[in-house]
């Protein structure tokens, strides 16, 4: 059912970057969600499979300050029932309540969906938003530290180099005033990829004068964009309807959905973005109703 | 990795080849010989082969064999126990959730895995561990009456063995 592949459980970062840089075949493991699915169709034909899960301390959620810290290895459900991921980090709860299904919750983790790169990854979306930092240790030298934007440089393609694996994510200025949403569209609940998301990142959630609102999309680019003009549209000012309704006009202008996804077609995907943007800005208490 | 697979299945120790490529799921079927974990897409689309693994529901089709040393892996026929059916069988056998049945190790395993961490799930917490399963038979409802008899037979049983007092289960 596959291809013969050789099988190492490194105890250590440095050494699964040794082995991960020992031959070009070598390929990371964590949860297995994608990378069996795509061994099984023969796209992937690893001649070493490098499991991560022997090696401690890359899994969990820690806060240190202002800054939360994923362990790469953390799994979906992991994600689901941390206390941490309450409040202003919300927006990671919801991606991973609607992440593929309850055993693939149990299995998959946060660094294999940021590293396997899918444009609509459900973590990449809010991750994104968020200004997260993935952090990447090699087999020598300390581990180094990138903005998630330039971390992913496509669909299925990020800037790791042969012998690096992601170690864990961060997300600076974590704090009480910080709020968060993702939602998706699917053809079904119960087991599906997302069609189209949006997550929505507000700092300084309560002071529109200050607030900062940033956003970002999934299954609509190569990588989630983050729409500049929208963003600004909705930061440090009331939001009244008409803004929103602004805000989601420029939300979509100039993103052009390729017409042979297998999920939604482009019109769909322009049609409901605005639709996500208004219904999570309002879950959020942040659009304020007439005549306030 | 080391010579063989040290791998508990139902509380049985075994040991199997480190070498050979496979999934979990062919490791359970064509070499333990435990052929009640269906393949149904071996894709991780439908639900047919989950198993618990270290008490945790996962898909066995993508999992590899060697992934599961050291682990404790638990299967459908891992359920009865001196010839009695488990109360999750039971109750799937009782409300007619099984009609061609070969989803039904899938369902009853995953089942059992939210049962083993959440002993009284609510509807909704039901539908979120299930709603990864594909049955093309039953249309899902008496599944649903399954699971509910189910836990208020586990529920029961528990408070039994307890006391008088439910302690809040």
């Amino acid at each position: 059912m596959f291809e013969p592949y050789r099988y190492a459980r490194p105890r250590d970062p440095r050494e699964a970057a040794a082995l991960l840089a020992s031959e070009p075949g070598a390929k990371a493991l964590a949860g297995g969600t994608d990378l069996l699915v795509e061994m099984r169709a023969r796209n992937l034909r690893p001649s070493l499979v490098v499991d991560l899960k022997g090696i401690a301390g890359l899994r969990g959620i820690s806060r240190a300050g202002g800054r939360v810290r994923i362990g790469a290895l953390t799994t979906v459900s992991d994600v689901l029932s941390s206390p941490r991921l309450a409040g202003g980090l919300a927006a990671l709860r919801d991606a991973a309540a609607v992440f593929g299904c309850h055993e693939i919750r149990n299995r998959a983790t946060v660094g294999g969906n940021l590293a396997n790169a899918s444009p609509g990854a459900e973590f990449s979306v809010p991750l994104m938003a968020f200004d997260a930092e993935v952090v990447v240790q090699g087999s020598e030298g300390p581990a180094r530290s990138l903005p998630l934007g330039s971390f992913l440089l496509g669909p299925g393609r990020t800037a790791l180099g042969p012998g690096e694996l992601v170690t864990a994510v961060e997300i600076p200025g974590v704090d009480q005033d910080l709020r968060s949403a993702y939602r998706r569209r699917a053809r079904t609940r119960g087991m599906d990829l997302a069609s189209v998301s949006l997550a929505v990142v507000a700092r300084r959630a309560g002071d529109p004068a200050r607030r900062q609102v940033a956003l970002s999309m999934g299954a609509v680019a190569g990588v989630p964009p983050r729409p500049a003009a929208a963003e600004a549209e909705l930061s440090g000012a009331t939001l009244t309807r008409e803004r929103v309704a602004r805000a989601g006009e420029l939300l979509v202008a100039g993103l052009a959905p390729r017409a042979t996804s297998l999920r939604a077609t482009p019109g769909y995907k322009l049609a409901v973005l605005p639709v996500l943007l208004e219904r999570i800005l309002c879950d959020l208490g942040l659009v304020e109703e007439d005549g306030s | 990795m080391r010579g063989a697979i040290q791998v508990q299945i139902n509380g049985r120790a075994y040991s199997f080849d480190a070498n050979r490529p496979r999934s979990l799921l062919a490791l359970l079927r064509d070499e333990a010989g435990l052929t009640g974990t269906k393949e149904g897409c071996g894709n991780g689309e439908c639900g047919a082969c989950t198993v618990l693994v270290d008490g945790l529901a996962v898909r066995s089709c993508l999992v590899l064999a060697q992934e599961v040393d050291g682990c404790a892996v638990e299967t459908i026929e891992g359920l009865a126990a001196g010839g009695q059916l488990h109360p999750i069988q039971q109750a799937f056998v009782e409300t007619a959730a099984v009609q061609c049945g070969y989803c039904a190790p899938g369902f009853i395993m995953a089942v059992h895995g939210l049962l083993g961490c959440n002993p009284r799930p609510s509807a909704d917490e039901v539908r979120q561990a299930l709603g990864g399963h594909l049955c093309r038979c039953t249309g899902y409802e008496a599944i649903e009456r399954a699971v509910r008899l189910a836990v208020e037979r586990l529920g029961a049983a528990k408070a039994t063995v307890l006391g008088s007092t439910d302690h809040g289960l």
